[in-house]
Protein backbone atom coordinates (compact mmCIF):
# COMPACT_ATOMS: atom_id res chain seq x y z
CA UNK A 1 0.00 0.00 0.00
CA UNK A 2 2.81 2.40 0.91
CA UNK A 3 4.69 1.30 -2.18
CA UNK A 4 1.71 2.43 -4.21
CA UNK A 5 1.64 5.81 -2.45
CA UNK A 6 5.37 6.20 -3.02
CA UNK A 7 5.10 5.70 -6.74
CA UNK A 8 2.17 8.15 -6.96
CA UNK A 9 4.28 10.75 -5.15
CA UNK A 10 7.32 10.10 -7.33
CA UNK A 11 5.31 10.76 -10.46
CA UNK A 12 3.66 13.89 -9.06
CA UNK A 13 6.22 15.54 -6.78
CA UNK A 14 4.15 18.74 -6.63
CA UNK A 15 1.64 16.92 -4.45
CA UNK A 16 4.21 17.05 -1.67
CA UNK A 17 5.02 20.77 -2.01
CA UNK A 18 1.38 21.83 -2.38
CA UNK A 19 0.33 19.50 0.40
CA UNK A 20 2.95 20.87 2.77
CA UNK A 21 2.06 24.49 2.03
CA UNK A 22 -1.62 23.61 2.47
CA UNK A 23 -1.02 22.04 5.87
CA UNK A 24 1.00 25.05 7.08
CA UNK A 25 -1.67 27.51 5.89
CA UNK A 26 -4.47 25.46 7.46
CA UNK A 27 -2.63 25.30 10.80
CA UNK A 28 -2.00 29.03 10.63
CA UNK A 29 -5.67 29.76 9.92
CA UNK A 30 -6.76 27.39 12.70
CA UNK A 31 -4.40 29.10 15.14
CA UNK A 32 -5.81 32.54 14.36
CA UNK A 33 -9.38 31.29 14.69
CA UNK A 34 -8.48 29.81 18.08
CA UNK A 35 -6.84 33.17 18.94
CA UNK A 36 -3.53 31.55 19.75
CA UNK A 37 -1.77 34.55 18.22
CA UNK A 38 -2.21 38.20 19.17
CA UNK A 39 -4.96 39.72 17.02
CA UNK A 40 -2.63 41.86 14.87
CA UNK A 41 -1.58 38.64 13.20
CA UNK A 42 -4.12 37.79 10.52
CA UNK A 43 -4.89 34.38 9.10
CA UNK A 44 -4.19 33.62 5.44
CA UNK A 45 -7.85 33.80 4.42
CA UNK A 46 -8.21 37.25 6.01
CA UNK A 47 -5.01 38.41 4.30
CA UNK A 48 -6.26 37.31 0.90
CA UNK A 49 -9.61 39.02 1.59
CA UNK A 50 -7.77 42.21 2.54
CA UNK A 51 -5.62 41.92 -0.58
CA UNK A 52 -8.70 41.57 -2.80
CA UNK A 53 -10.37 44.55 -1.12
CA UNK A 54 -7.27 46.72 -1.66
CA UNK A 55 -7.16 45.58 -5.24
CA UNK A 56 -10.78 46.66 -5.78
CA UNK A 57 -10.19 50.02 -4.14
CA UNK A 58 -7.51 50.57 -6.79
CA UNK A 59 -4.73 51.56 -4.41
CA UNK A 60 -2.81 48.33 -5.01
CA UNK A 61 -2.57 48.87 -8.75
CA UNK A 62 -0.97 52.30 -8.27
CA UNK A 63 1.47 50.98 -5.69
CA UNK A 64 2.45 47.97 -7.77
CA UNK A 65 2.91 50.14 -10.86
CA UNK A 66 5.20 52.61 -9.11
CA UNK A 67 7.20 49.89 -7.40
CA UNK A 68 7.63 47.67 -10.42
CA UNK A 69 8.77 50.59 -12.54
CA UNK A 70 11.43 51.41 -9.95
CA UNK A 71 12.58 47.82 -9.41
CA UNK A 72 12.72 46.91 -13.09
CA UNK A 73 14.41 50.16 -14.17
CA UNK A 74 17.06 49.71 -11.50
CA UNK A 75 17.43 46.06 -12.39
CA UNK A 76 17.76 46.75 -16.12
CA UNK A 77 20.37 49.49 -15.68
CA UNK A 78 22.40 47.76 -12.96
CA UNK A 79 22.42 44.26 -14.35
CA UNK A 80 22.87 45.49 -17.94
CA UNK A 81 26.02 47.39 -17.03
CA UNK A 82 27.07 44.50 -14.79
CA UNK A 83 26.85 41.94 -17.58
CA UNK A 84 28.75 44.08 -20.09
CA UNK A 85 31.54 45.00 -17.67
CA UNK A 86 31.68 41.45 -16.33
CA UNK A 87 32.13 39.94 -19.79
CA UNK A 88 34.75 42.56 -20.69
CA UNK A 89 36.63 41.84 -17.47
CA UNK A 90 36.39 38.14 -18.26
CA UNK A 91 38.20 38.43 -21.57
CA UNK A 92 40.52 41.35 -20.93
CA UNK A 93 43.20 41.42 -18.32
CA UNK A 94 43.21 45.23 -18.48
CA UNK A 95 39.52 45.53 -17.70
CA UNK A 96 39.78 42.92 -14.98
CA UNK A 97 42.58 44.80 -13.23
CA UNK A 98 40.73 48.07 -13.78
CA UNK A 99 37.54 46.99 -12.02
CA UNK A 100 38.85 44.50 -9.53
CA UNK A 101 39.85 46.71 -6.62
CA UNK A 102 36.92 49.12 -6.91
CA UNK A 103 34.55 46.22 -7.17
CA UNK A 104 36.06 44.47 -4.15
CA UNK A 105 35.65 47.64 -2.06
CA UNK A 106 32.09 48.49 -2.97
CA UNK A 107 30.68 44.98 -3.09
CA UNK A 108 30.68 44.26 0.68
CA UNK A 109 28.94 47.57 1.54
CA UNK A 110 25.23 46.96 2.12
CA UNK A 111 23.96 49.32 -0.57
CA UNK A 112 21.14 50.59 1.65
CA UNK A 113 23.84 52.13 3.83
CA UNK A 114 24.64 54.42 0.89
CA UNK A 115 21.07 55.64 0.72
CA UNK A 116 21.57 58.73 2.93
CA UNK A 117 24.81 59.58 1.15
CA UNK A 118 23.18 59.44 -2.26
CA UNK A 119 20.13 61.26 -0.89
CA UNK A 120 22.38 64.19 0.05
CA UNK A 121 23.19 64.49 -3.63
CA UNK A 122 19.88 63.64 -5.25
CA UNK A 123 17.40 64.00 -2.39
CA UNK A 124 14.92 61.29 -1.34
CA UNK A 125 13.86 60.98 -4.95
CA UNK A 126 13.14 58.29 -7.44
CA UNK A 127 16.61 58.75 -8.93
CA UNK A 128 18.20 57.94 -5.59
CA UNK A 129 16.07 54.84 -5.18
CA UNK A 130 16.72 53.61 -8.68
CA UNK A 131 20.42 54.31 -8.26
CA UNK A 132 20.55 52.20 -5.09
CA UNK A 133 18.58 49.38 -6.75
CA UNK A 134 20.83 49.50 -9.82
CA UNK A 135 23.98 49.46 -7.71
CA UNK A 136 22.70 46.41 -5.81
CA UNK A 137 21.66 44.64 -9.01
CA UNK A 138 25.06 45.34 -10.56
CA UNK A 139 27.17 43.01 -8.43
CA UNK A 140 25.52 39.60 -8.88
CA UNK A 141 25.29 40.31 -12.62
CA UNK A 142 28.90 41.48 -12.85
CA UNK A 143 30.42 38.63 -10.85
CA UNK A 144 28.50 35.88 -12.61
CA UNK A 145 29.11 37.28 -16.09
CA UNK A 146 32.81 37.57 -15.21
CA UNK A 147 32.97 33.95 -14.11
CA UNK A 148 30.95 32.88 -17.12
CA UNK A 149 33.38 34.62 -19.46
CA UNK A 150 36.41 33.20 -17.65
CA UNK A 151 34.99 29.73 -18.21
CA UNK A 152 34.61 30.13 -21.98
CA UNK A 153 36.92 27.88 -23.99
CA UNK A 154 39.42 30.33 -25.57
CA UNK A 155 39.17 28.33 -28.79
CA UNK A 156 35.57 29.53 -29.17
CA UNK A 157 36.97 33.05 -29.42
CA UNK A 158 39.72 31.81 -31.74
CA UNK A 159 37.09 30.46 -34.14
CA UNK A 160 35.77 34.01 -34.34
CA UNK A 161 39.23 35.48 -34.90
CA UNK A 162 39.95 32.82 -37.50
CA UNK A 163 36.90 33.97 -39.46
CA UNK A 164 38.13 37.55 -39.19
CA UNK A 165 35.16 38.71 -37.12
CA UNK A 166 35.29 42.16 -35.54
CA UNK A 167 35.62 42.40 -31.77
CA UNK A 168 32.04 43.62 -31.33
CA UNK A 169 30.72 40.64 -33.26
CA UNK A 170 32.85 38.23 -31.25
CA UNK A 171 31.56 39.86 -28.07
CA UNK A 172 27.87 39.58 -28.94
CA UNK A 173 27.83 36.43 -31.05
CA UNK A 174 30.37 34.26 -29.22
CA UNK A 175 31.32 35.54 -25.78
CA UNK A 176 27.81 36.54 -24.73
CA UNK A 177 26.02 33.29 -25.69
CA UNK A 178 28.91 31.14 -24.49
CA UNK A 179 28.75 32.66 -21.01
CA UNK A 180 24.97 32.95 -20.95
CA UNK A 181 24.22 29.94 -18.72
CA UNK A 182 26.24 31.50 -15.93
CA UNK A 183 25.19 35.07 -16.71
CA UNK A 184 21.53 34.13 -16.35
CA UNK A 185 22.18 32.82 -12.84
CA UNK A 186 23.51 36.29 -12.01
CA UNK A 187 20.51 38.01 -13.54
CA UNK A 188 18.11 35.98 -11.43
CA UNK A 189 19.95 36.91 -8.26
CA UNK A 190 20.04 40.55 -9.41
CA UNK A 191 16.30 40.54 -9.92
CA UNK A 192 15.63 39.24 -6.42
CA UNK A 193 18.03 41.78 -4.96
CA UNK A 194 16.24 44.51 -6.93
CA UNK A 195 12.96 43.60 -5.26
CA UNK A 196 14.53 43.61 -1.82
CA UNK A 197 16.07 47.02 -2.47
CA UNK A 198 12.83 48.28 -3.95
CA UNK A 199 11.00 47.72 -0.66
CA UNK A 200 13.97 48.87 1.42
CA UNK A 201 14.30 52.18 -0.40
CA UNK A 202 10.56 52.85 -0.46
CA UNK A 203 10.04 52.71 3.28
CA UNK A 204 12.38 55.71 3.75
CA UNK A 205 11.55 59.29 2.76
CA UNK A 206 8.31 60.31 1.10
CA UNK A 207 7.76 57.68 -1.49
CA UNK A 208 4.91 55.92 -3.14
CA UNK A 209 4.85 52.24 -4.03
CA UNK A 210 4.44 49.01 -2.09
CA UNK A 211 7.17 49.66 0.46
CA UNK A 212 5.70 53.07 1.32
CA UNK A 213 2.24 51.51 1.56
CA UNK A 214 3.54 48.95 4.02
CA UNK A 215 5.14 51.63 6.16
CA UNK A 216 2.02 53.77 6.17
CA UNK A 217 -0.15 50.79 7.11
CA UNK A 218 2.23 50.08 9.98
CA UNK A 219 2.18 53.66 11.22
CA UNK A 220 -1.58 53.90 11.02
CA UNK A 221 -2.01 50.50 12.60
CA UNK A 222 -4.04 49.04 9.71
CA UNK A 223 -2.36 45.66 9.81
CA UNK A 224 -4.67 44.10 7.26
CA UNK A 225 -3.34 46.46 4.61
CA UNK A 226 0.18 45.74 5.73
CA UNK A 227 -0.25 42.03 5.13
CA UNK A 228 -2.07 42.70 1.88
CA UNK A 229 0.94 44.77 0.77
CA UNK A 230 3.39 42.04 1.76
CA UNK A 231 1.39 39.55 -0.27
CA UNK A 232 1.52 41.95 -3.24
CA UNK A 233 5.32 42.24 -2.94
CA UNK A 234 5.60 38.46 -2.83
CA UNK A 235 3.37 38.01 -5.87
CA UNK A 236 5.35 40.62 -7.87
CA UNK A 237 8.60 38.88 -6.96
CA UNK A 238 7.35 35.42 -7.87
CA UNK A 239 5.85 36.57 -11.17
CA UNK A 240 8.95 38.55 -12.25
CA UNK A 241 11.17 35.63 -11.34
CA UNK A 242 8.95 33.27 -13.29
CA UNK A 243 9.02 35.60 -16.30
CA UNK A 244 12.81 35.79 -16.21
CA UNK A 245 13.04 32.02 -15.77
CA UNK A 246 10.84 31.55 -18.81
CA UNK A 247 12.90 33.94 -20.94
CA UNK A 248 16.15 32.27 -19.92
CA UNK A 249 14.75 28.80 -20.62
CA UNK A 250 14.00 29.94 -24.16
CA UNK A 251 17.42 31.55 -24.59
CA UNK A 252 19.13 28.47 -23.22
CA UNK A 253 16.99 25.90 -25.01
CA UNK A 254 20.12 24.67 -26.83
CA UNK A 255 21.63 23.76 -23.48
CA UNK A 256 18.99 21.16 -22.76
CA UNK A 257 19.97 19.33 -25.94
CA UNK A 258 22.61 16.67 -25.45
CA UNK A 259 25.85 17.86 -23.80
CA UNK A 260 25.07 19.83 -20.69
CA UNK A 261 22.41 18.51 -18.36
CA UNK A 262 20.34 20.90 -16.33
CA UNK A 263 19.53 19.94 -12.75
CA UNK B 1 54.89 28.39 -49.01
CA UNK B 2 54.93 28.06 -45.24
CA UNK B 3 58.23 28.46 -43.45
CA UNK B 4 59.03 27.84 -39.81
CA UNK B 5 62.41 29.08 -38.64
CA UNK B 6 63.66 28.12 -35.20
CA UNK B 7 60.12 28.06 -33.85
CA UNK B 8 59.87 27.33 -30.13
CA UNK B 9 57.10 27.68 -27.59
CA UNK B 10 57.33 27.46 -23.83
CA UNK B 11 54.49 27.63 -21.34
CA UNK B 12 54.76 28.70 -17.74
CA UNK B 13 53.01 26.20 -15.53
CA UNK B 14 53.22 27.21 -11.89
CA UNK B 15 56.93 27.70 -11.25
CA UNK B 16 58.25 25.43 -13.95
CA UNK B 17 58.60 25.95 -17.66
CA UNK B 18 57.08 23.49 -20.14
CA UNK B 19 59.02 23.33 -23.38
CA UNK B 20 56.10 22.38 -25.63
CA UNK B 21 57.97 22.91 -28.90
CA UNK B 22 61.71 23.45 -29.34
CA UNK B 23 63.39 24.83 -32.39
CA UNK B 24 61.37 23.56 -35.32
CA UNK B 25 62.60 24.32 -38.85
CA UNK B 26 60.19 23.32 -41.56
CA UNK B 27 59.23 24.31 -45.08
CA UNK B 28 55.88 23.32 -46.52
CA UNK B 29 55.14 23.97 -50.19
CA UNK B 30 51.79 25.28 -51.36
CA UNK B 31 49.40 22.45 -52.16
CA UNK B 32 51.26 19.90 -50.07
CA UNK B 33 49.49 17.43 -47.78
CA UNK B 34 51.59 17.09 -44.64
CA UNK B 35 50.68 14.80 -41.79
CA UNK B 36 52.13 15.20 -38.31
CA UNK B 37 52.52 12.16 -36.10
CA UNK B 38 53.73 11.93 -32.54
CA UNK B 39 52.96 10.77 -29.02
CA UNK B 40 50.60 12.67 -26.76
CA UNK B 41 52.05 15.90 -25.39
CA UNK B 42 54.79 16.31 -28.00
CA UNK B 43 53.53 19.73 -29.04
CA UNK B 44 51.54 18.92 -32.18
CA UNK B 45 48.57 21.07 -31.21
CA UNK B 46 50.85 23.88 -30.03
CA UNK B 47 52.66 23.84 -33.37
CA UNK B 48 49.39 24.01 -35.29
CA UNK B 49 48.09 26.84 -33.08
CA UNK B 50 51.22 28.82 -33.94
CA UNK B 51 50.70 28.19 -37.65
CA UNK B 52 47.12 29.41 -37.22
CA UNK B 53 48.34 32.53 -35.44
CA UNK B 54 46.37 31.71 -32.30
CA UNK B 55 49.52 31.44 -30.25
CA UNK B 56 52.75 33.36 -30.70
CA UNK B 57 56.05 31.52 -30.79
CA UNK B 58 58.35 32.26 -27.87
CA UNK B 59 61.23 32.10 -30.35
CA UNK B 60 61.51 31.99 -34.12
CA UNK B 61 59.12 33.01 -36.86
CA UNK B 62 56.34 31.52 -38.95
CA UNK B 63 56.02 33.02 -42.42
CA UNK B 64 53.49 32.36 -45.15
CA UNK B 65 54.54 33.41 -48.64
CA UNK B 66 57.13 35.63 -47.04
CA UNK B 67 54.68 37.31 -44.66
CA UNK B 68 55.29 36.85 -40.94
CA UNK B 69 52.24 35.39 -39.19
CA UNK B 70 51.12 37.76 -36.45
CA UNK B 71 47.58 36.54 -35.87
CA UNK B 72 44.76 34.38 -37.18
CA UNK B 73 43.40 34.86 -40.68
CA UNK B 74 40.86 33.35 -43.04
CA UNK B 75 43.68 32.12 -45.29
CA UNK B 76 44.48 29.52 -42.62
CA UNK B 77 41.37 27.61 -41.63
CA UNK B 78 41.64 25.70 -38.37
CA UNK B 79 39.72 22.60 -37.32
CA UNK B 80 40.37 22.33 -33.60
CA UNK B 81 41.15 19.14 -31.73
CA UNK B 82 37.67 18.60 -30.38
CA UNK B 83 35.09 20.32 -32.48
CA UNK B 84 34.45 23.82 -31.24
CA UNK B 85 31.02 24.31 -32.77
CA UNK B 86 28.81 26.97 -31.21
CA UNK B 87 26.32 24.87 -29.22
CA UNK B 88 23.71 27.64 -29.33
CA UNK B 89 23.52 27.63 -33.12
CA UNK B 90 22.14 24.91 -35.34
CA UNK B 91 24.64 23.01 -37.47
CA UNK B 92 23.71 24.95 -40.59
CA UNK B 93 23.89 28.28 -38.72
CA UNK B 94 27.34 27.26 -37.49
CA UNK B 95 28.55 26.63 -41.02
CA UNK B 96 26.93 29.85 -42.24
CA UNK B 97 28.62 31.93 -39.56
CA UNK B 98 31.95 32.66 -41.29
CA UNK B 99 29.97 33.61 -44.39
CA UNK B 100 27.82 36.06 -42.40
CA UNK B 101 30.99 37.54 -40.96
CA UNK B 102 32.07 38.21 -44.52
CA UNK B 103 28.84 40.04 -45.26
CA UNK B 104 27.12 37.29 -47.23
CA UNK B 105 23.35 37.84 -46.82
CA UNK B 106 21.64 35.31 -44.52
CA UNK B 107 19.73 33.46 -47.23
CA UNK B 108 22.71 33.05 -49.52
CA UNK B 109 24.80 31.98 -46.52
CA UNK B 110 22.26 29.27 -45.66
CA UNK B 111 22.32 27.98 -49.23
CA UNK B 112 26.10 27.80 -49.29
CA UNK B 113 26.06 26.17 -45.87
CA UNK B 114 23.68 23.49 -47.18
CA UNK B 115 26.09 22.75 -50.03
CA UNK B 116 29.01 22.49 -47.62
CA UNK B 117 27.06 20.16 -45.33
CA UNK B 118 26.37 17.95 -48.29
CA UNK B 119 30.07 17.84 -49.02
CA UNK B 120 30.75 16.39 -45.54
CA UNK B 121 27.68 14.12 -45.62
CA UNK B 122 25.61 16.02 -43.07
CA UNK B 123 22.88 17.34 -45.35
CA UNK B 124 20.20 15.81 -43.11
CA UNK B 125 21.50 17.46 -39.95
CA UNK B 126 21.41 21.17 -40.80
CA UNK B 127 18.62 21.85 -38.34
CA UNK B 128 20.13 19.82 -35.52
CA UNK B 129 22.04 21.43 -32.67
CA UNK B 130 25.66 20.32 -32.12
CA UNK B 131 24.57 18.65 -28.89
CA UNK B 132 22.48 16.23 -30.93
CA UNK B 133 25.39 15.04 -33.10
CA UNK B 134 27.91 12.28 -32.45
CA UNK B 135 31.54 13.25 -31.95
CA UNK B 136 32.45 12.33 -35.52
CA UNK B 137 29.54 14.27 -36.96
CA UNK B 138 30.58 17.32 -34.97
CA UNK B 139 34.06 17.07 -36.44
CA UNK B 140 32.62 16.97 -39.94
CA UNK B 141 30.40 19.97 -39.21
CA UNK B 142 33.43 21.84 -37.88
CA UNK B 143 35.30 20.96 -41.09
CA UNK B 144 32.39 22.35 -43.13
CA UNK B 145 32.44 25.56 -41.09
CA UNK B 146 36.17 25.94 -41.69
CA UNK B 147 35.78 25.27 -45.43
CA UNK B 148 33.19 28.07 -45.50
CA UNK B 149 36.10 30.49 -44.97
CA UNK B 150 37.65 29.26 -48.21
CA UNK B 151 41.11 28.99 -46.69
CA UNK B 152 44.18 28.22 -48.75
CA UNK B 153 45.74 26.32 -45.85
CA UNK B 154 43.72 23.81 -43.85
CA UNK B 155 45.00 23.08 -40.34
CA UNK B 156 43.43 19.94 -38.92
CA UNK B 157 44.01 18.69 -35.39
CA UNK B 158 43.15 14.98 -35.11
CA UNK B 159 39.87 15.54 -36.94
CA UNK B 160 39.05 11.86 -37.33
CA UNK B 161 40.18 10.72 -33.90
CA UNK B 162 36.62 10.22 -32.68
CA UNK B 163 35.43 8.19 -35.65
CA UNK B 164 34.92 4.44 -35.90
CA UNK B 165 37.36 2.68 -38.22
CA UNK B 166 34.98 2.44 -41.15
CA UNK B 167 33.69 6.03 -41.10
CA UNK B 168 37.25 7.10 -40.62
CA UNK B 169 38.39 5.47 -43.85
CA UNK B 170 35.46 6.96 -45.72
CA UNK B 171 36.27 10.41 -44.34
CA UNK B 172 39.94 10.01 -45.25
CA UNK B 173 38.99 9.22 -48.83
CA UNK B 174 36.56 12.15 -48.90
CA UNK B 175 39.23 14.50 -47.60
CA UNK B 176 41.68 13.11 -50.15
CA UNK B 177 39.20 13.78 -52.95
CA UNK B 178 38.43 17.25 -51.63
CA UNK B 179 42.11 18.11 -51.46
CA UNK B 180 42.89 16.66 -54.88
CA UNK B 181 40.13 18.77 -56.44
CA UNK B 182 41.45 21.93 -54.82
CA UNK B 183 44.79 23.61 -54.38
CA UNK B 184 44.56 23.45 -50.58
CA UNK B 185 47.64 23.00 -48.45
CA UNK B 186 46.74 20.64 -45.61
CA UNK B 187 48.56 20.14 -42.32
CA UNK B 188 46.94 17.23 -40.59
CA UNK B 189 47.70 15.96 -37.09
CA UNK B 190 46.99 12.36 -36.23
CA UNK B 191 47.85 9.58 -33.80
CA UNK B 192 47.21 6.97 -36.44
CA UNK B 193 50.25 5.73 -38.39
CA UNK B 194 48.21 4.30 -41.28
CA UNK B 195 46.23 7.51 -41.56
CA UNK B 196 49.43 9.56 -41.63
CA UNK B 197 50.82 7.42 -44.46
CA UNK B 198 47.64 7.14 -46.52
CA UNK B 199 46.93 10.89 -46.46
CA UNK B 200 50.36 12.48 -46.43
CA UNK B 201 52.80 13.49 -49.14
CA UNK B 202 55.04 13.85 -46.20
CA UNK B 203 54.97 12.56 -42.65
CA UNK B 204 56.54 14.65 -39.92
CA UNK B 205 57.23 12.74 -36.75
CA UNK B 206 57.57 14.60 -33.49
CA UNK B 207 59.18 13.45 -30.26
CA UNK B 208 58.40 14.44 -26.73
CA UNK B 209 60.13 16.25 -23.81
CA UNK B 210 61.09 18.50 -25.28
CA UNK B 211 58.68 18.59 -28.22
CA UNK B 212 60.67 18.51 -31.48
CA UNK B 213 60.71 17.12 -35.01
CA UNK B 214 62.56 13.80 -35.15
CA UNK B 215 61.74 12.73 -38.69
CA UNK B 216 60.45 14.30 -41.88
CA UNK B 217 59.96 11.85 -44.71
CA UNK B 218 58.31 11.59 -48.10
CA UNK B 219 55.54 9.10 -48.83
CA UNK B 220 56.04 7.83 -52.37
CA UNK B 221 52.54 6.41 -52.90
CA UNK B 222 50.91 7.36 -56.21
CA UNK B 223 48.69 10.39 -56.64
CA UNK B 224 45.78 10.66 -57.05
CA UNK B 225 45.36 8.30 -54.13
CA UNK B 226 42.19 6.25 -53.78
CA UNK B 227 41.14 3.42 -51.50
CA UNK B 228 43.37 1.08 -53.62
CA UNK B 229 46.45 2.76 -52.22
CA UNK B 230 45.74 1.11 -48.88
CA UNK B 231 46.92 -2.20 -50.35
CA UNK B 232 50.22 -0.83 -51.61
CA UNK B 233 53.04 -3.03 -50.24
CA UNK B 234 55.19 0.03 -49.50
CA UNK B 235 52.75 0.94 -46.74
CA UNK B 236 54.02 -1.96 -44.62
CA UNK B 237 57.57 -0.68 -44.96
CA UNK B 238 56.55 2.84 -43.96
CA UNK B 239 54.57 1.49 -41.06
CA UNK B 240 57.43 -0.45 -39.58
CA UNK B 241 59.80 2.48 -40.07
CA UNK B 242 57.41 4.83 -38.24
CA UNK B 243 56.69 2.24 -35.55
CA UNK B 244 60.39 2.01 -34.90
CA UNK B 245 60.72 5.77 -34.54
CA UNK B 246 57.74 6.11 -32.22
CA UNK B 247 58.62 3.10 -30.12
CA UNK B 248 62.02 4.59 -29.40
CA UNK B 249 60.70 8.06 -28.74
CA UNK B 250 60.30 8.47 -25.00
CA UNK B 251 56.65 8.85 -24.08
CA UNK B 252 55.37 11.85 -22.22
CA UNK B 253 55.14 11.53 -18.45
CA UNK B 254 52.22 13.97 -18.55
CA UNK B 255 50.67 12.38 -21.61
CA UNK B 256 47.04 11.41 -21.46
CA UNK B 257 47.77 7.90 -22.54
CA UNK B 258 46.56 8.26 -26.11
CA UNK B 259 47.57 5.24 -28.12
CA UNK B 260 49.67 5.14 -31.22
CA UNK B 261 47.84 2.74 -33.50
N1 LIG C 1 48.15 26.64 -22.51
C1 LIG C 1 49.06 25.79 -22.00
N2 LIG C 1 49.60 26.03 -20.79
C2 LIG C 1 50.52 25.20 -20.26
N3 LIG C 1 50.99 24.11 -20.88
C3 LIG C 1 50.50 23.82 -22.08
C4 LIG C 1 49.51 24.63 -22.72
N4 LIG C 1 49.23 24.09 -23.92
C5 LIG C 1 49.99 22.99 -24.03
N5 LIG C 1 50.77 22.82 -22.94
C6 LIG C 1 51.75 21.75 -22.72
O1 LIG C 1 52.57 21.67 -23.87
C7 LIG C 1 52.82 20.32 -24.21
C8 LIG C 1 52.39 20.06 -25.61
O2 LIG C 1 50.97 20.14 -25.67
P1 LIG C 1 50.16 19.87 -27.02
O3 LIG C 1 48.72 20.08 -26.70
O4 LIG C 1 50.74 20.70 -28.09
O5 LIG C 1 50.44 18.32 -27.28
P2 LIG C 1 49.86 17.36 -28.39
O6 LIG C 1 51.02 16.79 -29.11
O7 LIG C 1 48.84 18.07 -29.20
O8 LIG C 1 49.16 16.23 -27.53
P3 LIG C 1 47.87 15.35 -27.86
O9 LIG C 1 48.28 14.35 -28.87
O10 LIG C 1 47.52 14.71 -26.56
O11 LIG C 1 46.82 16.28 -28.35
C9 LIG C 1 52.13 19.47 -23.17
O12 LIG C 1 53.06 19.12 -22.18
C10 LIG C 1 51.08 20.39 -22.61
O13 LIG C 1 50.81 20.06 -21.27
MG1 LIG D 1 46.82 17.87 -29.48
Amino acid sequence: MFGNLNSVLRERPWIISIGFAGVVLALWQYATIQSWFPDYILGPINIVAEFVAMFHRGELGDQVGASLRRALTGFAIGSGIGVVLGLLAGVSRVFRDLFDLTQAFIHPIPKIALFPAIAVLLGFTDQTRIFIIALSAFFPAYLNALNGALGVDPRMIWVGQNAGAARVRIFFQILLPASLPRTVVGLRISLMVSFIMMVATEVVGHSNGLGAGLMRAYEEGVYGEMYGGILAVAICGVLSNAALAMISRRLLAWQAIGGVQRG
Amino acid sequence: MIELKGVAKTFQRGDHVVRAVTSVDLTIEGGEFVTVLGPSGCGKTTLLHMLGGFETPTKGTVTIDGQVVTGPGRDRGMVFQDATLFPWRTVSANVAWPLEVNGVPKRAARLQSAALLEKVGLEKFGNAFPGELSGGMRQRAALARTLAMEPSVLLMDEPFGALDAQTREIMQEELMRLWQESDLTVIFITHDISEAIFLGDRVIVMGVSPGRVIEDFKVELDRPRTAEARNDPRILEYRSHLWGLLAHAPSSPSGNGSQIT
